[in-house]
């Protein structure tokens, strides 16, 4: 071969793998795509790994994922082989554990919050980290040590909502406890378990400052909005131990799969039902909690409290949510939902469920059709989980980046880089 | 084996000063059978089928010192609760235990002598009667 034809043979080659990777720019997947089942065509990466305990992440218009832990970290492609790299990492007040959970960015700005505030940076094109200090935009939400986890949404009209959860299974005398007697939560309401709007520009507010939008919901931080229909969108985590309060009237399989993770329609003034009743989506029926009279037959008053608009099986534990805006996936996938589900603790002696990314498809209306699947599976790397701890990763954080791929991390720090090479 | 059957008396012997006479020196089979049907039951769920906890949620009851440690101070927290037993310094986690006094004086020492056997690196069993005393000492 002399070098024409070693030039030319080069070509080829480079040519034939143009074809392969129908999609020239996105890089080379994992042989075993990072250890996920993905529907036919997808692949993944692991573009960073062992980056701590983490929780949600987003991606910036020139891909950098900045991702939260208990500062922001950010990463980025050095070498242009879809690897990241650490470019540094900044934040002030981050937080811990749930705490440090929320991060989104909105207009030329990147918010972030720990349990009990909100602050933004200004970005500045080409530069990865902010100079200065953040601004604080929502302070002093309350928390009480479990489900402190806050998250940030926007809507159309740039107007902040951030849920201040329960650190409570259900309002009760005894929380988890058997036998426990519930008790009037009206109070307890007006600071927790509901969702708060908040101007997404002004800084300093407070709980008081805000407007609560939806009330009677246990912990919501898996908030998106709709691009087709502008409606926000939330995945309540449900509650807990029916048999462990009333064993008479509940077995462990009762409560494994008799109370649903809910998607909501976050409208104002809805009330879900929270922590009077759960909703069972075995008998499709909101039904009243055994803490407040129910023995699994009696349901909730008609017209009370909203039903789900999808109902997921218990104890999936839904954290991030992000809408599909991108054109790389099948169109089939454009302006759907997808939904990190960190994974149950509370099924046994059922097998553990969640530890996955679903797929939520929306009509053309930007409303949704009732189902999910199950698109992104096996970050437990077990085929069944009896116990946490058997898993090797827990989603965390989904988010999608520039060119429509979708970011997934987990809380023990992997990214995946998940893309449709349609092979 | 005789010589381990000739050991066994002597060591109960020598740490016959930290148990009362009742406690047996080793768990039956029947004892730790019945102490895990009660895990099941009633701890699982929260703690896990292999006793790791879940992470930040409930603790991790697999190589614990409270778990291994003083049988007062665990009987009391399965009578009371941890919140009214241990600390206030400790490590703390989201869901707070509730007390399980419902559970019988059996119950109580089947199951701690279950899970100190399991995950306490093999602590000394609970007997019946001390988790007796401990429930009449603190009027519960």
């Amino acid at each position: 071969m002399n070098a024409t034809d070693f030039r030319i043979w080069i070509l080829t080659l480079a040519g034939c793998a143009c074809v392969l990777n129908a999609k020239a720019d996105l890089p080379t997947p994992d042989p075993d795509d990072g250890g996920l089942k993905l529907p036919q065509g997808f692949h993944a990466l692991v573009v960073a790994d062992k980056l701590g305990p983490c929780r949600f992440l987003t991606v910036a218009p020139n891909g950098d994922v900045y991702i939260r832990n208990t500062n922001i970290l950010v990463l980025h492609d050095t070498k242009g082989d879809g690897h990241l790299d650490a470019l540094g990492s900044f934040g002030v007040d981050c937080g811990k554990g749930q705490g440090a959970t929320g991060i989104t960015f909105h207009g030329d700005y990147l918010y972030y919050t720990n349990k009990n505030n909100v602050y933004r940076y200004k970005m500045t094109p080409g530069q990865a980290i902010p100079a200065g200090d953040p601004e604080k935009i929502v302070q002093n939400l309350p928390d009480s040590g479990g489900h402190e986890a806050k998250s940030i949404t926007f809507d159309a009209d740039g107007n902040m909502y951030i849920d201040v959860g329960s650190p409570y299974n259900v309002y009760s005398d005894h929380d988890r406890a058997f036998g426990a007697k519930g008790k009037d939560a009206t109070d307890f309401l007006k600071t927790y378990g509901g969702i708060w709007r908040f101007k997404g520009d002004v800084p300093n507010q407070t709980q008081a400052d805000g407007y609560r939008f939806v009330t009677g919901e246990r912990h919501t931080i898996a908030i998106a909005m709709s691009p087709v229909s502008k409606q926000l969108f939330g995945v309540m985590m449900g509650r807990d131990q029916l048999n462990t309060v009333d064993p008479a009237d509940y077995t462990a399989e009762d409560n494994a799969e008799d109370d649903a993770e809910e998607m909501h329609l976050i409208k104002d003034g809805s009330n879900w039902g929270w922590p009077y009743s759960y909703y069972d989506p075995i008998k499709k029926a909101r039904m009243m909690a055994p803490e407040f009279g129910g023995d699994n037959k009696k349901q909730a008053d008609p017209g009370l409290y909203d039903d789900p608009v999808v109902a997921f099986p218990g104890h999936w534990a839904p954290l991030q949510m992000t809408f599909y805006t991108g054109t790389q996936f099948p169109s089939k996938y454009l302006n759907g939902a997808f939904v990190a589900f960190h994974g149950s603790w509370n099924r046994a002696p059922l097998p553990q469920g969640g530890y996955n990314i679903a797929f939520v498809p929306f009509d053309s209306k930007g409303m949704p059709v009732g189902t999910y699947e199950v698109f992104a599976d096996n970050f437990a790397g077990v085929p069944v989980i009896k116990s946490v701890h058997e898993a090797k990763y827990r989603p965390s954080g989904v988010a999608m980046g520039p060119d429509g791929s979708l970011y997934v991390c987990s809380d023990n720090g992997r990214i995946w880089r998940i893309f449709y090479t349609g092979n | 084996m005789k010589r381990f059957f000739f050991f066994l008396p002597l060591a109960s012997l020598l740490c016959g000063c930290t148990q009362t006479p009742d406690v047996p020196a080793v768990a039956s089979p029947e004892v730790l059978a019945a102490g895990h049907q009660v895990y099941t039951a009633n701890c699982e769920t929260c703690h896990q089928p292999d006793g790791y906890g879940v992470p930040n949620m409930q603790p991790a009851l697999v190589d614990d010192d409270i778990v291994a440690g003083d049988p007062t101070q665990i009987i009391r927290v399965v009578l009371q609760g941890p919140a009214t037993v241990l600390p206030a310094g400790r490590p703390t986690y989201a869901n707070v235990m509730p007390a399980f006094k419902q559970l019988t004086d059996e119950q109580i020492a089947d199951v701690l002598t279950y899970i100190r056997h399991d995950y306490g690196h093999g602590a000394s069993p609970i007997a019946v009667d001390q988790v007796h005393t401990v429930r009449a000492q603190f009027g519960l």
